[in-house]
């Protein structure tokens, strides 16, 4: 797994690339934390790379959105496979979370 | 097709079972559609039978047994743990759960196979999925 930061009028994009499973999730979770700490509260995770997931990356993506509430902020997924998207839907966190199909959309608001 | 593996119980030690396993499924064509249901829920099993079966403790063992029979996939996951009341699950979708970060593993696997039938006390996990 690779991630990649960049930033655009205010937001943070986060790109993420490969698997996200038991053995990438703490790797992800550094760097969620590193945003936190950083105080981005405007966040867009783009999922066009990211070629699975299992509960353990489900949960990092928990957490992060209970720690980035608790500083006033949010995040955004965006541009899901239909496999990946599949288990956010399957486990009803595409409620709990902003999916957006494209990262244009995801934009959208934001700003 | 009948293969069988023993791994210790590490977490290092999954992947290159499972995408071993996932190739040889994947070389008897079937699709990879169902085979990342396949892998993503015998990841799922396994990782339990680390972690909560065999308690990350090392020098247990997590027995692993896929057979593939006409158009059906059938992995058995057996750890060297007590086993648990498999009969209670809690729901990761119903009320305050859906917030909870942990507690997906056996639902996903519940959802993703056909049939799923837990032994030996909650040790032992059979999962059976056609394609």
């Amino acid at each position: 797994m690779n991630i990649t930061e960049e930033k655009k009028d205010g937001i943070t994009i986060c790109n993420i690339s490969g698997e996200i499973n038991i053995n990438t999730s703490p790797q992800l979770r550094k760097s969620f934390e590193s945003f936190v700490e950083s105080k981005a509260t405007k966040i867009i995770v783009d999922f066009s790379q990211v070629s699975y997931i299992d509960s353990s990356g489900l949960a990092t993506f928990i957490e992060l959105l209970q720690r980035l509430k608790k500083i006033g902020g949010t995040f955004r997924i965006c541009s899901m496979s239909q496999k990946v998207k599949n288990i956010f839907e399957v486990t009803k966190l595409h409620k709990l979370f902003e999916i957006f199909d494209t990262r244009e959309e995801a934009f959208g608001n934001f700003l | 097709m009948n293969i069988k593996y023993k791994i210790n119980s590490d977490f290092k030690n999954i992947l290159p079972v499972t995408l071993e396993i996932f190739q040889k499924l994947k070389s008897k064509g079937i699709k990879e559609d169902v085979l990342f249901d396949i892998r993503l829920c015998l990841e799922e099993a396994v990782v339990n039978a680390i972690k909560h079966g065999n308690k990350e403790n090392r020098k247990k063992q997590v027995l692993i047994n896929v057979g593939l029979v006409k158009n059906a996939i059938k992995i058995t996951v057996k750890d060297q743990g007590k086993g648990f009341d498999y009969k209670y699950v809690a729901s990761p979708v119903k009320g305050k759960n859906i917030k909870k970060p942990s507690g997906r593993g056996i639902f996903l696997i519940k959802k993703l196979m056909d049939t799923v039938q837990f032994s030996d006390g909650g040790s032992a996990i059979k999962m059976i999925k056609s394609f």
